[in-house]
């Protein structure tokens, strides 16, 4: 796969699993990351989702080492923010400004939290394949026109990524320093001069797929039949009840333990 | 006398701001599990013809102005209620093949038309298993989409395409990302067709294959029908567009005294021809 959030094959557990049975781990999930800003509490959810996609789908932290260049930094600047915005007493003074130790807690506490939930999404997007995404909203649900937009923009991220690989290369082979650069800023400029083009592009292109589309029926009222089926299994159960009875070992942590920190975020 | 698969008359097209018609007056029928071959320069108007024997003019979204008649077996284009109706009888393979591949992996994209059509599972199968062999993509069902070359993505259009089952297929340049071996493949693959009573309308610049595997041929220029008629009328006559190099050498010797026979379209027929003329089978001069 050309992208690092795509669907890769596997033949894994989580691989093998109905993705409405990962769709509800995903929501238990977000429940415990939204509910609490205990910095206990976030660490214990992050490690157990890295344990559990180690586990279950071989997802090791290198798997996603280029996404965490990208949060860790953000994680300090909030952290970073949040020290500088909250009040209370400081845990440090740089040059003059003091950095509030639960604005530290609090940002920390942000970060994990947008930690768990970003690789519980990986985990999720790597192992399930938009089919089956489509077919399990629909399963619960959702009409198929809308459940299939979800598989269509699958589809589409690696044609768009295709599109802007081949207009950086067009403006490398033209002489632009830019687009080649490693330099973040200069790579920035190239992206920004791109957009352009890859908007118009895309814009042509969303026409003549829609119009793929209709030429394929996907417009037609009458009932559609479905070529693969689902099922929720035994393990599907497993999961769910698994990932049920952790949330609330967290939760009572969150409700029975002292917090760590006095002035914990 | 039987009903024509198609039928256009009068067929006149008009893009907004363009300073010539793209179609004018285009007439012609085609007959039921005819392959017809349309030929033109670039701007000739072949596209734009086959986007209104589909419906797409002047039914999609930003259609130029149209007017004549189409006919599909007899029942008039406006009469049917919708694109989605009228895809049933005419089936639309267009030029671009990465526009017309909406799913992740090539089983689904095959599939994927024909649940939408509300067609049982046992026969989505059958017609699975025969496109697959038609076209020669039992070894890509399960690859990804958007990680086939471009000639695998257009032979998985043309079979998404076959397997809605229409009455006529309509082919935009179906094999300008193919090398020769998957040019006579997907070529093949239309003869099979025809044989199966499916009417075939193919827009190509490949002319040597045209000339073998088409019925008749149809040459257009700025918009008009300059020919219609097989492909030897059409190729030999002075409205062909191009001719096969081995018919211009052929022609080239027959005005020097050099050649005799028929003019061949193809290099097949060329070898044979020079068979026939020397007396001796091409396999027995071979000096190995």
């Amino acid at each position: 796969m050309s992208g690092t959030m795509l669907y890769q094959p596997g033949k894994t557990f989580l691989h093998r699993a109905d993705a409405r049975a990962k769709i509800a781990t995903i929501l238990v999930v977000l429940v415990v990351a939204l509910t609490t800003t205990r910095i206990d509490v976030l660490v214990a959810l992050t490690a157990v989702v890295v344990v559990g996609l180690a586990l279950l789908a071989r997802i090791t932290p290198a798997s996603y080492a280029k996404a965490l260049l990208l949060i860790v930094p953000l994680v300090l600047l909030l952290t970073l923010l949040q020290a500088v915005v909250q009040g209370g007493p400081a845990i440090a003074t740089v040059a003059g400004v003091s950095l509030s130790r639960s604005g530290v807690l609090l940002g920390l506490g942000i970060g994990m939290r947008l930690f768990a939930m970003g690789i519980c999404f990986y985990g999720f997007s790597v192992t399930t394949s938009p089919s089956d995404i489509a077919l399990a909203l629909h399963k619960v649900g959702v009409p198929y026109k809308f459940a299939y937009l979800t598989s269509f923009a699958f589809r589409f991220l690696p044609l768009l990524q295709d599109e802007a690989r081949t207009l950086l290369t067009a403006m490398a082979v033209r002489g632009s320093a830019e687009s080649s650069s490693r330099h973040p800023l200069r790579r920035g400029r190239a992206i920004v001069r791109m957009l352009f083009p890859m908007l118009a592009g895309s814009m042509k292109r969303s026409s003549e797929i829609a119009l793929s589309m209709e030429l394929r029926g996907y417009s037609l009222p009458g009932p559609r039949t479905f070529y693969r089926s689902t099922a929720f299994r035994p393990g599907d159960a497993a999961l769910v009840a698994g990932v049920l009875l952790l949330a609330a070992g967290l939760l009572a942590m969150q409700w029975q333990l002292p917090a760590p920190f006095t002035e914990g975020a | 006398m039987s009903t024509a698969a198609l039928a256009v008359s009068g067929l006149t097209v008009r893009y907004e701001g363009a300073d010539r018609r793209a179609l004018d007056e285009v007439g012609f029928e085609v007959a039921p599990g005819e392959v017809l071959g349309i030929l033109g320069p670039t701007g000739a108007g072949k596209s734009t013809l086959l986007q209104c024997l589909s419906g797409v003019i002047p039914r999609h979204d930003d259609s130029p102005g149209m007017r004549g008649d189409i006919s599909v077996f007899g029942r008039p284009l406006p009469d049917f209620a919708g694109l989605s109706e009228i895809t049933e009888s005419v089936g639309l393979v267009m030029q671009d093949p990465e526009v017309q591949l909406v799913n992740t992996v090539v089983r689904e994209e095959l599939v994927w038309g024909m649940e939408n059509r509300g067609i049982p599972v046992p026969e989505i199968e059958r017609r699975l298993r025969r496109a697959a062999e038609l076209f020669d993509i039992g070894a890509l069902l399960d690859r990804f989409t958007h990680a086939l070359s471009g000639g695998e993505k257009q032979r998985v259009v043309v079979a998404s395409v076959f397997c809605l089952s229409p009455r006529i297929m309509l082919l935009d340049e179906p094999t300008s990302e193919l090398d020769p071996a998957g040019t006579e493949g997907v070529m093949e693959a239309i003869r099979v067709l025809a044989q199966e009573g499916v009417t075939v309308l193919v827009v190509e610049h490949k002319i040597e294959e045209l000339a073998v595997y088409a019925d008749r041929l149809l040459a257009m220029r700025q918009g008009r029908v300059e020919a219609v008629g097989t492909p030897r009328e059409v190729l030999m006559g002075s409205a062909a567009p191009d001719r096969p190099q081995v018919l211009d050498i052929a022609l080239r010797l027959r005005e020097e005294g050099l050649w005799d026979a028929e003019p061949p379209l193809s290099v097949p027929a060329a070898v044979t021809a020079w068979d026939a003329l020397t007396n001796a089978p091409h396999s027995d001069r071979n000096p190995a």
